[in-house]
This record gives C-alpha cells, structure tokens and sequence, in this order.
C-alpha cells in the first residue's frame, strides 16, 4: 500500500520534470549531427514542438521561465544570436496559451492546424529578429522550409509526447 | 487520431486562476524584455556577448558530445552494412583508383624533387606546413541564420580565433571563437565569411563571400580576369590570415545579368556532411601576398616575437557585426 504510494509519489515528481526534458532532447537532437545528406540545411524546428504541446497539453508544466531556458539553450548551441530563440519561444508560448481554449478537446488535426500557425509564427519572428539584429535583409527562405519541415513531421513527434502525457498523473 | 485531454491543471477556483495569470503575464512581460535586453547587449557588445556564450558552450559539450554518440555508432552501422554488400564492387573502383593514383605520385614525386631544386636556385623562402589539431563536429548547422558548427577542440588543445579548419577535401572556415573544450566554425557559406582567394590558373584575386546561400559568392574579381565554370579557386594568403594555397572550391555558375554580377563557387568540402575537421595551428603572416615562393622583403611582422599571434585583434569574418 505504501509502496504504491511512494510509487506514485516518483511519478509525479519525474512527470514535472518531462515537459522541460522532452524539450531540452529536442532542442540536442536539432543540432546533433545527423548524417543525413541535406538533414542539417532543414533540421525542424524541433524546439517550437516541445514547447506548443505541452503549453496546450500541461501548460503549468511549462512555465516561461523554463521556455526562456530552453530558447537560451538553443541559442548558446545553434551559434545565433543570444536571446532569439528565448524570445521566438516565449512569443510562440504566448501564442499558443491563447489558443489553448480552442484547441483543448479538439481533434488532432484541430492541433496540427494549431500547431502551423505557431509553427509559422515562430519563424516569422525569429525571421524579423534575425534581420533586425544583423541590420540586413537575410534570406526568409531557410527558416519556412524549416517551418514546413517542422509542421509535416508534428504527428510523429506528437505520438511521443502524447504518449508521454498519458503516463504522466493528471494534476489536481 | 488523439484529443488534447483537458486538463484541470490550475488551482481549481476563479481567485487562483486569475492569480496565476496575473503571476504568469508578469513573468512574461520580465522574460521577453530580458531575451530582448540581451539581443540588444549582443549587438551593442557582441564580443562580451560571445564571450558568455563560449562559456556556456563549454559546459554544454559534454551533453552534445553524449547525444552524438548514439547517432555516431548508428551512422557507422548502416555505413558497415553498405560496406559488406558493395565490398567486390568498391574493391574494383579502389583498384583502378590505387593504379590512378600510384601514377600521380610519380609524377608528383618529380615535381617535388624539381620544385626544390629551383626554389634553391631562386633562393626562395621554403613555407613551413603548419601543424594541426584534429576535431570531430559535435554540433552542426542548428540555425536557418548563421552557418556554423561546433567542434569539440578549445584552447585546451591550442586552438585559438581566427585559426583556418579544412576538411578532407579542402578549406571549410574559420575558427570565429574557442572555449575551453568546444570551438565554433565559421563556414564558408554564413554571410559573415569573407576569405581572400585567388584563381589558381590565373593567379586573379578575389574574395569569397557567403551570404547563407548553398553556393558562396566569389567578390571583387577584377572585370579582366576570365573566370570559368570550373575554375579552381584557392586561398590566397592575402591579409595573412590563411596560409595559401588551401583548396577551397571552383566555380560553378557565372551569371552576367543586367542587373548583377554573379559568381557562385561550390565549395570542395560539403557543410552538411562534416564528421572531422582539421584545425592549422595557423598564427598569421604578413608577408606580402601575391609574393610566395619568390623571396619576399623582410616584412614587419618578421621581427615580431615567436609564438607571440600576428592575428590583428578582429578576423575579417568577424567583422559583420556579430
């Protein structure tokens, strides 16, 4: 009896920890070498997915202080300019609290319809930041492409952290 | 498929909810005013700026460098299971290549024994090949922005800012900064890179400018220089940056619109195939470019004090703001 209970007890306290971890895997996994011929030039924007899903799925698990860190992680790695991603993050974050109302208990193409336009906005203002902090006008090419890249492979990267949602304990 | 189940994840009453939003705007406002103050510290002060981020680069390299292990071990496991069903094939193409190849040595055999032999004759200042520090890449292209990668050498293993990495196949950028464990490259193709060059047929110089496109950007080339689809391009040593001669790529569309005047070079080392770099322990020269094999004046920055770098303190990749 009190096993299970102290059981329960870990899984709660690991389930607190996944949303940000799940985040931070992603962000690694869009900057580790791939070995993929033409991978790097279109990594997805992994982190946006992360941080859309859990914000519509657990949003107190998802705070943004822990998107400001994770955005900062990404810009410490991806070797742009400190302080975009956490900003892109955070903008999309705020996108997506507004759109939780409307997305919750929808279907999952209602999600994934979500989830493009906060996939878009993510590079249009990480596009304009970039622009903005280099003084030049930068090719928006390479960021949508990411940004459809992102959107096509969004249900296969959702099954996990749905699947990972669903072990984790609601929260009271 | 799925539905987003809902979830009661606030307090429950109307008072917390709204406290909590109220707690959350807060925050919101604070984080998004701090990531912006420090966009604009990195542009006000991008040294200090890079500096921080070298710091923590240091300690997120050992994380990249575990992540990577399993992606490595898989890459070399299908690399293995290509190897065994292509073994007799790839031994004929190797074969030939070896017959190839055994030719050329001779032949470059000869040349090094003449080349020596008129350099004596001219008295010519022999360039001693520089050493170098081999690096595996531990974090590629991440950013739609800047083309860049890390590699998991620092100045723990003498690697400093400026210092050029080339590939197997030819020059691949620059090291733009270096932490304790972990350096970033610049590469050939960020709009950041500018790497002075010159034709290696007709000795034109020229520079090669990325401007984030596949395909850099050949600058400045003077008007009477013919360039060719299939020129070799290689570095010239001018600004005594790099040392000269590294092969860099050869050109691979002219385009001699009304409005501009295009050449685009396709770099030798392919950017998103990266597994190990070589880093020259490269400190600068500043002999005169333009001058190498014929002995040139002492330069100024002979006398300089050994070991002591010649690097002027901003690279010219670096100087775009960043």
């Amino acid at each position: 009896m009190r096993n299970s209970r102290s059981a329960g007890e870990i899984r709660r306290l690991v389930s607190v920890l996944i949303p940000t971890v799940t985040a931070i895997v992603f962000v690694l996994a869009g900057v580790v070498p791939a070995g993929v011929p033409g991978f790097s030039a279109v990594t997805p924007l992994m982190s946006v997915t992360a941080v859309f899903f859990w914000v519509v799925a657990r949003p107190a698990l998802m705070p943004p202080a822990a998107v400001f860190g994770i955005g900062l992680l990404q810009d410490v790695l991806s070797g742009g300019p400190i302080g975009l991603w956490a900003l892109t993050l955070l903008l999309v974050q705020y996108l997506s609290i507004s759109q939780r109302q409307f997305l919750v208990g929808q279907s999952f193409i209602l999600g994934w319809v979500g989830f493009t336009s906060s996939v878009a906005g993510a590079a249009l203002i990480s596009w304009l930041a970039a622009c903005a902090y280099y003084d030049v006008l930068l090719s928006p090419v390479p960021v949508f492409v990411q940004a459809a890249l992102t959107v096509f492979i969004y249900p296969a990267m959702a099954l996990i952290l749905m699947s990972l949602s669903r072990w984790m304990p609601s929260a009271q | 498929m799925s539905r987003f189940k809902p979830r009661n994840d606030h307090g429950g009453g109307r008072v917390a909810i709204r406290l909590q939003d109220v707690g959350q705007r807060l925050s919101f406002i604070i984080l998004i005013s701090a990531a912006v103050v420090l966009l604009l510290a990195g542009r006000a002060d991008s040294e200090r700026m890079e500096s921080l981020r070298t710091t923590l680069g240091d300690f997120t390299a050992p994380v990249l460098e575990f992540s990577s292990l399993p992606i490595q071990g898989l890459r070399a496991y299908f690399d293995e299971i290509d190897q065994y069903f292509n073994t007799v094939e790839e031994n004929r193409v190797l074969r030939a290549k070896i017959e190839r190849l055994q030719m050329w040595q001779q032949f470059a055999v000869k040349l090094e024994s003449e080349n020596k032999e008129f350099r004596s004759l001219l008295n010519a200042q022999e360039i001693p090949p520089s050493p170098f520090v081999s690096a595996r890449v531990i974090g590629d292209l991440g950013s739609p922005f800047v083309h860049t990668v890390l590699v998991n050498t620092g100045v723990n293993q003498g690697i400093e800012k400026g210092m050029p990495v080339i590939g197997a196949e030819g020059l691949i950028g620059q090291v733009v900064s270096a932490g304790k464990q972990v350096s970033r490259v610049l590469l050939l193709s960020d709009m950041n890179s500018r790497i002075p060059v010159r034709l290696e047929a007709s000795g034109y110089q020229a520079v090669l400018g990325g401007d984030n496109e596949v395909h850099p950007q050949l600058l400045y080339l003077p008007p009477r220089a013919k360039a060719l689809v299939g020129d070799r391009l290689v570095t010239s040593g001018h600004g005594g940056f790099f040392p000269p001669g590294i092969p860099v790529g050869k050109i691979d569309s002219l385009n001699n619109g009304p409005s501009k005047n295009e050449v685009r070079v396709q770099t030798f080392s392919d950017e998103h195939r990266l597994t190990f770099v070589r880093i020259l322990q490269y400190h600068g020269q500043d002999s005169p470019p333009g001058t190498i094999g014929v002995n040139p004046a002492p330069a100024p920055a002979a006398t300089n004090k050994e070991g002591a770098p010649v690097l002027p303190a901003t690279p010219i990749a670096t100087a775009g703001g960043r």
